[in-house]
């Protein structure tokens, strides 16, 4: 097709271009074997469109799953008493008892760094209240 | 109309599609795609298929084959993109090391010649290129397939036949060393 905007040299190159890049089978295709592909693609993409809302549900139901299962978050050790720990002024046990009720106050033991634990020991070596640890 | 009139009327429409788009989007692709006739004819299928997707809320506000032409476009965009990061990570990709080229393009000089310039042209420049100028759609035609202004159209155009004219210098002024590639 002539194109008014060209010069002819550029024209030229664009039919050079037209005329010599062009798919080598087009000339030549009917479309069926183009078509049978398509439709089986077509097939496939349509059984494979729940997929996506299958894997969706399945992971929806495996969060709640392990949500259901999973053990109780723990509370954080209280900012306060960390300081108190790091600051040695950890002398009044009254104050920590209040701080925290002791259900909480031994899971938070076992997750302490154990130079925490040591300084505590020392600090509370009067009592007995925590040998375990 | 009932569910499956309305099915029927979809397919329908749909084989009409193909049968019009389906050489003009063929020929696109393999001039959008350096020449890989394989990876042509895979996303101009893969256009078809979300074309068939997206059929049933094609509103009909633009005609039928510029709407498909915008999905086959960014099929050809997403393509050469993926292309591009296989070959930033080819060991994750060995499988696919081996991209045949089509037979015919293999030995002929003149072909590659015209491929590795419209390789260097940008996206855009490519596309406006092959749309305006080999596919023969309009100027219009093509910036509503590329969502984009006549005016922008215009100067990919440009800025694509000065890039072309440089690149393919030599082809245009020895016709004779053409035909002997």
């Amino acid at each position: 097709m002539k194109n008014e905007n060209l010069s002819a040299d550029d024209q030229g190159m664009v039919d050079l271009i037209k005329d010599n890049y062009q798919a080598p089978d087009l000339g030549r295709m009917d479309g069926v074997r183009f078509d049978e592909k398509l439709s089986a693609r077509i097939s496939k993409s349509q059984g494979l469109a729940w997929g996506p809302w299958a894997l969706a549900f399945a992971m929806v139901l495996v969060f709640v799953a392990v949500g259901v299962n999973q053990k109780r978050p723990t509370p954080s050790m209280p900012e306060a008493a960390i300081t108190a720990v790091e600051e040695g002024s950890f002398e009044d046990l009254e104050w920590f008892d209040n701080l925290v009720d002791e259900d909480e106050l031994s899971v938070e033991f076992e997750e302490l760094p154990e130079e925490y634990v040591a300084m505590m020991m020392i600090m509370d070596s009067d009592s007995d209240e925590y040998d375990d640890y | 109309m009932s569910r499956e009139e309305e099915t029927t009327a979809l397919d329908a429409r749909f084989s009409e599609l193909v049968n019009d788009q389906r050489a003009r989007a063929l020929s696109t692709a393999f001039r959008m795609l350096g020449g890989d006739q394989a990876a042509a004819e895979d996303v101009v299928q893969e256009a078809f298929v979300r074309a068939y997707r997206a059929l049933p809320r094609f509103r009909g506000e633009s005609k039928i084959q510029t709407w498909f032409f915008t999905i086959l476009i960014r099929q050809i965009y997403t393509y050469r993109r993926w292309k591009k990061l296989k070959a930033l990570w080819p060991l994750d990709f060995e499988e696919n090391v081996t991209d045949p080229k089509p037979a015919a393009m293999a030995d002929h000089g003149l072909r590659s010649r015209i491929s590795k310039a419209l390789e260097t042209l940008s996206d855009r420049q490519r596309s406006v290129f092959v749309l305006v100028h080999l596919e023969e759609f309009t100027i219009v035609e093509t910036a509503e397939i590329l969502k984009c202004s006549s005016g922008t159209v215009k100067s990919h155009l440009h800025r694509a036949l000065k890039s072309l004219r440089t690149d393919l210098a030599d082809l245009r002024q020895k016709p004779s060393v053409v035909e002997a590639s």
